[in-house]
């Protein structure tokens, strides 16, 4: 029998973990209450117009993919394997995400498909257990 | 503010030089600016020095080499444009009237990391792999094509005329032509971006001495090289975009020209900051050279070569010079003084009077450097 490993968020507040019931884990952001403007990650103090009322926001779980690249040649410290999809997907929000790729092909992406929020894995820590991250995927 | 001039630059070929401290490149910049200016090192008054990785008081390490006086020194850093913005505050430090001569130097040592390693991430870009300085422009890159057309050979077009400018440059790390096959054929770092369209590691040093015009004409006859207009700039929020290269360098430019008094137009010569093929591509609109989405056409139209309407990079720019990243802006000021002065050599633009340099530091935050010297 083996024992199931422990899932960890690679870092606290950046979405939705464990989910709640059902639901879909979302990126938590922020909202400006001054100027409107939406952030990600969350931020205590809005750098468009200085405001430090900021209130906590659940982002949209679609975004548009805005550009794209294969890495081939991964920097150190990277822990996946290689070559890998990074990308920056544009949400209705405004704010753009740069996050992995998963579940695609070069070959398939477009730039401005829709791209869609997933919690998956980033990789196996042997002390923390099995790091998720937040990913999009066509 | 007074009138700053250039009294004389100097620096070491850019390359790597593993057994010689990062004090030594920086000890014999000073050495060769000091030649270059006939004064002897108890004239400075004042001395700036740029560098991002060399750690605490490497101004003070160097300068104590060369003779301690005992003069202010200021260490600067702001990532690649650290060497650029020592130049400005040396500049500073003259046309404010505190000083009447300051030396500012740029040096790096890179032999220890690459470039792909040289910029700060935080714990989620680095085990993903998001945030290594090759990927940021591969984005940049990938999304200009999409939206001005630009093709992978265009690109590479770039990386040719600067390793061909390198090779008239005794300064560049790199002396070796290539063509757009050999570019686009070399190991794929991020798609679009190939090897030979990322900018090398090295080390390297390179200094200016500044002072006021009047104090320039005890010491030597001119013409002088003036600083014409300079700026430096960070972000300004831009929605989903915190790293907007363009946005970035078309302020601080603007800033420079207001200063300048002129535009665009009246340059005859640029030393831009090409950390990757499409880095240039997006400067010559950011700077001005041409419009928004042009620059792809003014590359092949071959108005940017040494003998084009408007030369960049005649040095061999980041690509070929090299790009130890706290002495670019230094090289950079070297490079416009020698084409102003008509010292240039095999890779002299002829009649040149006005040169502006530009160097972008990025690293989480960015800083920009923008300097306009004229004859």
């Amino acid at each position: 029998m083996t024992e199931e490993k422990r899932k960890v968020p690679i870092r606290e507040g950046l979405f939705d973990f464990p989910p709640s019931g059902n639901e879909p884990s979302h990126l938590i952001g922020s909202r400006c209450q001054k100027c409107g403007e939406a952030f990600f990650p969350r931020k205590i103090q809005c750098p468009k117009c200085s405001s430090r009322e900021m209130e906590e926001i659940a982002l949209s779980m679609k975004g548009k993919l805005y550009t794209y690249t294969v890495v081939h040649q991964a920097p150190p410290g990277y822990q996946g394997k290689t070559p890998y999809i990074v990308g920056k997907v544009q949400l209705p929000e405004g704010e753009r995400i740069l996050a992995p790729i998963v579940q695609a092909e070069p070959s398939e992406l477009r730039i401005g498909m829709e791209m869609e929020l997933i919690i998956g894995k980033a990789f196996d820590d042997p002390e923390k257990g099995e790091v998720l991250t937040y990913q999009f995927r066509p | 503010m007074r009138s700053v001039v250039i009294l004389g630059v100097g620096m070491v070929k850019f390359g790597r030089y593993p057994d010689v401290p990062a004090e030594e490149m920086g000890q014999r910049a000073c050495w060769a600016a000091l030649e270059d200016t006939g004064l002897e090192w108890k004239d400075v008054q004042v001395a700036f020095c740029g560098n991002a990785f060399q750690g605490n008081t490497m101004g003070q390490r160097t300068f104590n080499r060369v003779g301690m006086t005992g003069i202010p020194t200021i260490n600067v850093e702001n990532a690649c444009a650290s060497g650029s913005s020592a130049f400005i505050m040396a500049y500073q430090s003259i046309a404010s009237g505190m000083y009447d001569i300051a030396l500012a130097l740029g040096v790096e040592k890179m032999s220890f990391k690459g470039m792909i390693d040289s910029t700060r991430q935080d714990d989620i870009e680095r085990p993903l792999g998001l945030g290594a300085m090759p990927t940021k422009y591969a984005l940049i890159a990938r999304r200009y094509m999409e939206d001005f057309g630009l093709t992978p050979a265009q690109l590479a077009q770039v990386s040719v005329k600067n390793h061909k400018n390198g090779c008239l440059n005794p300064y560049s790390q790199y002396q070796q032509e290539m063509t757009v096959e050999e570019v686009l054929n070399s190991r794929m770092i991020c798609d679009p971006l190939t090897l030979y369209q990322c900018s090398p590691t090295g080390d390297g040093a390179a200094a200016a001495i500044l002072c006021t015009s009047r104090v320039a004409r005890r010491f030597r006859t001119g013409p002088f090289i003036k600083v014409g207009g300079c700026a430096i700039g960070s972000q300004v929020y831009v929605q989903g975009e915190p790293n907007d290269i363009s946005e970035i360098t078309a302020r601080t430019a603007r800033r420079a020209y207001e200063m300048w008094g002129s535009g665009p137009e009246d340059l005859d010569v640029v030393e831009l900051h090409d950390c990757f093929t499409i880095a240039e591509i997006s400067h010559y609109e950011g700077l001005g050279l041409c419009q928004k989405g042009e620059g792809k056409d003014l590359l092949i139209s071959g108005a940017t070569e040494i003998d084009g309407k408007i030369p960049v990079n005649p040095s061999g720019g980041l690509l070929s010079r090299g790009h130890p990243v706290g002495a670019t802006g230094l090289a950079q000021i070297a490079e416009i003084t020698w084409q102003l002065s008509g010292q240039a050599g095999k890779r002299q633009v002829e009649r040149a009077k006005a040169g502006l340099t530009h160097t972008l530091g990025g690293g989480g935050g960015m800083a920009c450097a923008v300097t306009i010297l004229s004859r």
